[in-house]
């Protein structure tokens, strides 16, 4: 009998209907879109700000004091302390190793190059490596420093080649010694072809990079690297993480260790490489918890705005709605049902709507959310499964909620006047 | 005066339904208004975020010279924010080391990411030492250090990760070379770098000017993008919004095809009766685009606050699109209906069919 009623009463002005369940499809569409590009808008964010470069920086434990101005070494004897290149994949077997996006290594020398002292860094482009578990990756700087422009091409690394004889010199260097891409440079009396020159606004302007195996073989240093610079996505520091994690109990020990604070991923490292120390670069990684927190924060509360209008919409929607069928309500109450009956018979009629509504409006936002996602990052969007199931709970619940008031009224109205008032 | 009157009396007989519609429009127009003064400020504000990154033009001498003079200084402060540093190597405790003269007044807004246990500003014959210098030499905040010569107090130690870790930092005018630098540190506004570096090596022929990429282009690529997504969300929920209130406008209007039919019965004409409806919509609209300005501006106050710790500024000239469009919606929203008042037989709607 109920359900009779109810299938009755959703067939007749199926017109007034579509326009409630369009009414919280429009508004449910609100919602998914914001939740729908809220989720990761701090992913994408903290992968742009990645761009800027590495927020560690990974040096030999026993280094000693450099005398560097703008990258020229004034020590009279060079350093003795590397890391291993072997170790390098060892990065990856770290706690956080999906946190690291990038790293490379660097191995400087000071070099004559056209009468005057010049920095040559060998470091790794886009270096393929066997990470532990077998997986072939790659990185390099062309990753780490996404900012760099290249005039001319990159040199592209793949594998070691202690044959290839290839350099990238910075722009500022170039205009001295008047080398363009595709010309010569001459480093430790052989001819280097230049593929490019480099664009980065820093001390990188004045330097020369290659290979780090050729500066290896010209250094006599043969598998080592004396710093390496990693590119890892953090959480912001917050008061915790600024703890001393030696002074820490056992369960805030562990926490810290399982939260991707620059200082914990600082410390797993040097757990991998015993004979490094891993500091974190304030300029980047600060100001990108600061920026990224931001970011959240202003998603978050405009969402929420957004999500408060969506159900003070529906909300409206369906006390219309409910306001409309008063004289119905009153025919019912004539013909002798019960107030519980006829509340139960518009809840579940309210509740239909809510969902259906609700469930077009999901379509309609992830549509829309993948669209902005599109225009504005370039990439498509990730969707959590459960975003559907909360936003028609949702919806249901607004409609819901909307309709209550107007019902009660509606029930406690003398049956008489309002059937002669609409007659 | 019948008009006017025939208006009011409609709107208090149906004041309920009233209500809800003014409570739609009031919502989008608070709505509207909070979300383009969000969005007409968010980029002044995230860009001030991004600060923290210090210098994003650096200005070197060019050539053989090792230094500037400091009248590039006060050319570089017309563009903005600058200091200079000043680098040489010098024997500390009796080791090479880099000793860096930096003017820690005007160096401070450009170096907020350094951490510094101790002062950060010392004084005559005091300096700050980076933590692998304090390292090297087992220093903290009140030790003395022999710098070129003289006796210097820790007063600070300085943290970074990058090259101050590694230097002792002076006034820059007790590092003697009077008025030169080794090169002065610039931040400029992030909209006009480029505008300013040109500007900056046109007035400096013997400097070199550089803009930092790294700062350059992660701060454009944050601001630029999460302004393209709070534009699309803010089009998109307006547009959601328009949509929503035109269906609840909508609604009214088709309820009230008895009234309409009564109304015709006693010889209205349709476009009288339109006219009666447009007047009651456009009174409502008014109230609401009022209402939801007052109410979206506290709004955007409250969000500018909880997001930057600044409100955002009052921007009167969003008032009159937020009313106009709420007018147009609410105009928009009864055409429909009303394109259906001509077709409307009075005997037929009367008799209740």
């Amino acid at each position: 009998m109920f359900v009779r009623l109810v299938r009755q009463s959703l067939a007749c002005s199926p017109r007034r209907k579509l326009m409630t369940i369009a009414a919280v499809a429009l508004a449910s569409s609100i919602a998914t879109a914001m939740l729908a590009v809220l989720v990761d808008i701090g992913d994408r964010v903290s992968r742009e700000l990645r761009s800027f470069g590495a927020n560690l920086l990974v040096i030999p434990r026993a280094a000693a004091l450099p005398v560097e101005i703008g990258g020229i070494d004034y020590r009279p004897v060079a350093d003795a302390t590397f890391i291993p290149e072997s170790v390098l994949p060892k990065l990856k077997a770290t706690f956080w190793r999906h946190n690291i996006t990038a790293f490379a290594p660097f191995l400087p020398v000071t070099v004559e190059a056209g009468g005057s002292k010049v920095v040559v860094q060998g470091t790794w482009f886009n270096r393929q490596y066997t990470a532990p578990g077998n997986e072939r990756l790659t990185t390099g700087v062309r990753d780490l420093n996404r900012t760099w422009k290249v005039d001319g091409a990159w040199i592209d690394d793949p594998a070691a080649d202690p044959a290839a004889r290839e350099a990238l010199v910075g722009s500022a260097l170039a205009g001295r010694l008047g080398v363009r891409p595709g010309g010569r440079v001459s480093l430790w009396g052989e001819p280097f072809v230049v593929r490019g020159l480099l664009v980065t606004g820093g001390q990188e302007d004045d330097q020369i990079f290659t290979r780090l195996e050729t500066v290896q073989h010209f250094t006599d240093r043969p598998g080592q690297v004396s710093q390496v610079q990693v590119g890892a996505l953090t959480k912001p520091e917050d008061a915790f993480a600024r703890k001393d994690p030696t002074q820490m109990t056992t369960q805030e020990y562990d926490r810290w260790y399982c939260t991707p604070y620059i200082s914990s991923i600082a410390h797993q490292i040097h757990e991998q490489w015993p004979m490094a120390v891993a500091r974190p670069i304030r300029r980047v990684a600060d100001n990108e918890g600061r920026i990224l927190n931001q970011v959240r924060l202003l998603m978050l509360l405009v969402s929420l705005a957004a999500m408060v209008t969506a159900a003070l919409m529906i909300w409206s929607a369906m006390a219309t709605t409910v306001l409309e069928r008063r004289s119905e309500i009153a025919v019912m109450k004539a013909v002798g049902a019960q107030n519980g009956l006829i509340a139960a018979l518009f809840a579940v009629e309210v509740s239909l709507q809510g969902a259906v509504g609700g469930a077009l409006g999901v379509l309609a936002g992830v549509a829309l959310a993948r669209q902005v996602s599109l225009q504005v990052f370039h990439s498509p969007l990730e969707l959590s499964p459960l975003l559907p199931v909360l936003v028609i709970l949702a919806a249901v619940a607004a409609s819901l909620a909307g309709s209550a008031v107007p019902m009660r009224s509606a029930l406690r109205l003398e049956v008489a006047p309002v059937l002669k008032e609409e007659s | 005066m019948i008009f006017p009157r025939l208006v009011w009396r409609a709107m208090i007989e149906r004041r309920q339904r009233i209500a809800l519609a003014l409570a739609a429009l009031t919502i989008a127009a608070t709505l509207a208004t909070a979300l383009l003064g969000l969005y007409s400020d968010v980029e002044r504000k995230l860009r001030g975020e991004f600060r923290g990154y210090g210098a994003n033009l650096i200005i070197s001498p060019v050539g053989d010279r090792q230094t500037l003079p400091l009248t590039v200084l006060a050319e570089a402060e017309k563009h903005g924010t600058a200091a200079p540093f000043l680098y040489a190597v010098q024997a500390v405790n009796g080791e090479p080391v880099v000793l860096a003269g930096v003017d820690f007044v005007r160096a401070e807004p450009l170096t907020s990411y350094w951490q510094v246990a101790g002062s950060r500003r010392p004084l005559a014959a005091e300096c700050l030492t980076g933590e692998r210098v304090a390292e090297r030499f087992h220093l903290h905040p009140g030790s003395t250090l022999e710098v070129a010569g003289q006796q210097r107090r820790v007063v600070g130690i300085v943290s970074t990760g990058g090259a101050e870790d590694s230097q002792v930092l002076i006034p820059i005018d007790e590092a003697g070379l009077g008025n030169r630098a080794s090169l002065i540190a610039v931040r400029v506004d992030g909209a006009r770098v480029e505008q300013a570096r040109a500007e900056l090596a046109r007035a400096l022929p013997e400097a070199e000017v550089r803009v930092l990429r790294a700062v350059v282009e992660s701060e454009a690529g944050v601001v630029l993008k999460i302004r393209g997504t709070l534009l699309g969300l803010t089009l998109l929920v307006l547009l959601i919004v328009m949509l929503c209130v035109m269906n609840n406008f909508g609604a009214i209007v088709y309820q009230r095809r008895k009234e309409i039919g009564i109304l015709k019965a006693i010889g209205g004409s349709d476009r009288r009766i339109a006219a009666l409806f447009a007047a009651e919509a456009a009174a409502v609209a008014l109230a609401g685009s009022l209402g939801g300005f007052a109410l979206g501006w506290l709004l955007a106050r409250w969000l500018g606050w909880q997001i930057f710790h600044q409100p955002v500024e009052t921007r009167w000239e969003v008032l009159p699109p937020v009313a106009g469009v709420t007018l147009l919606v609410a105009l928009a929203a009864i055409v429909v209906p009303l394109r259906r008042v001509r077709r409307i037989e009075p005997a037929v709607i009367l008799r209740g069919e």
